[in-house]
């Protein structure tokens, strides 16, 4: 008879006891879980955030080749940033590009590239701009 | 007695997991999906400002006017015109391959004289002369491409135009400098013959000029003051008699 008391006495604090290891295994699985699912949104929210401001961004971009020069051999090109971000940007006249590192325009900002290339008078060239975001900007020159 | 105890131990579990959970969707989801509609209400936002940009780029419109001081003076004056419904801020003027930073704005409707600007005066050279915006449009001179010569600038020639509705035989048109017709007129022509209906008379200078157009008899045709608007408007002044 003492001995089944006391088996029962035993069985009351196992329940308890497996109520307790339930619970923190839940809590500790939900926390691992909230962690985890708290860093994944963060960097999913970041991730999405900068490839909207990027996208933005590209097409925030506004510039224009503002005037074009030639003599000797040599042309020198203008451009005017007229947007509201940084610009970095390329030359490309036929097959040749220039120059061979981009040129960073701020923004309402000018720059002009001058570099050699043959043509003959009346020749017409279509001069394209064309920026790391990948917008272009043209202009038809007809050597003098 | 058991079954019971082990609903209540997954209730528990329920409750926390439960909990557990709205922590998740408050703490993690809604943070990351407040944080993309923001990023999506600025992008649209951005595209909308961009819109209204491209807008007003499309609706300027300047007339450029290049008026050299003088036949033979290197001194040109820049007059500039806002014909479009948007304020214009002009950042640079073009002369040829030489680029002038300047920092002006023209309300609509209005106009600005900038310079003069100083030129080689090669013989034989021409002057391209453009405007830049700070919206990325270029625009050139209305009055074309300006030319240095052997006697000085080629520059507009002045002239009043007339128009007659009505043929007649006898036409008197007179045309004096300036906004009367007191004294002597610059221009003094009968034509007794049936009349033409066109006529065009040169006059050395923009300004106000007095134009009185009489028939032998009846009221005149015309009797007023036109005005040569250049370089805001055409190099010439239009009657209609």
């Amino acid at each position: 008879m003492k001995e089944r008391e006391r088996l029962e006495e035993r069985r009351a604090i196992a329940p308890v006891i497996s109520a307790l290891i339930l619970s923190a295994v839940v809590l500790t699985v939900g926390g691992v879980v909230w962690a985890f699912s708290q860093g994944a949104m963060t960097i999913t929210a970041e991730d999405y955030a900068e490839s909207v401001i990027e996208m933005t961004d590209t097409i925030s971009e506004r510039f224009i080749v503002e005037h074009v020069a030639y003599g000797d051999q040599e042309m020198k090109v203008w451009i005017y940033n007229y947007g509201d971000v940084d610009i970095d940007v390329k030359i490309q006249v036929g097959d040749v590009t220039h120059p061979e590192d981009w040129i960073e325009i701020a923004e309402g900002g000018f720059a002009d590239v001058e570099f050699t290339y043959p043509a003959g008078s009346g020749d017409e060239l279509v001069i394209v701009a064309y920026t790391r975001r990948g917008n272009h900007a043209y202009y038809r020159y007809i050597v003098p | 007695m058991h079954t019971t105890g082990i609903s209540s131990r997954r209730g528990t579990s329920t409750i926390l997991g439960t909990l557990i959970f709205v922590g998740i969707m408050f703490t993690a989801v809604i943070p990351m999906m407040l944080v993309m509609r923001q990023a999506d209400t600025l992008h649209e936002l951005r595209r909308h400002e961009l819109d209204i940009l491209d807008q007003e780029k499309a609706m300027e419109s300047l007339y450029l006017y290049v008026c050299p001081e003088g036949q033979d003076s290197p001194n040109v004056d820049v007059t500039i015109v806002n014909k479009g419904e948007v304020l214009v801020h002009v950042v640079n003027i073009w002369i040829n391959d030489t680029q002038v930073p300047v920092d002006v704005n023209i309300p609509y409707l209005s106009g600005e004289e900038l310079g003069p600007y100083e030129l080689d005066r090669v013989e034989g050279r021409e002057y391209d002369i453009r405007a830049t915006t700070d919206r990325g449009n270029v625009f050139p001179s209305e009055t074309g491409i300006l030319h240095y010569g052997e006697d000085g600038w080629d520059i507009e020639v002045f002239s009043i135009r007339i128009l007659v509705s009505r043929r007649t035989w006898n036409l008197h048109i007179q045309v004096w400098i300036g906004g009367s017709d007191e004294g002597d007129p610059y221009y003094d022509q009968r034509i007794r013959w049936r009349t033409g209906i066109a006529y065009e008379i040169i006059v050395p200078q923009q300004g106000d000029y007095y134009v009185k157009i009489t028939r032998r008899w009846g009221a005149p045709l015309f009797d007023d003051m036109v005005t040569i608007e250049w370089p805001q408007g055409e190099p010439w002044a239009w009657v209609f008699a």
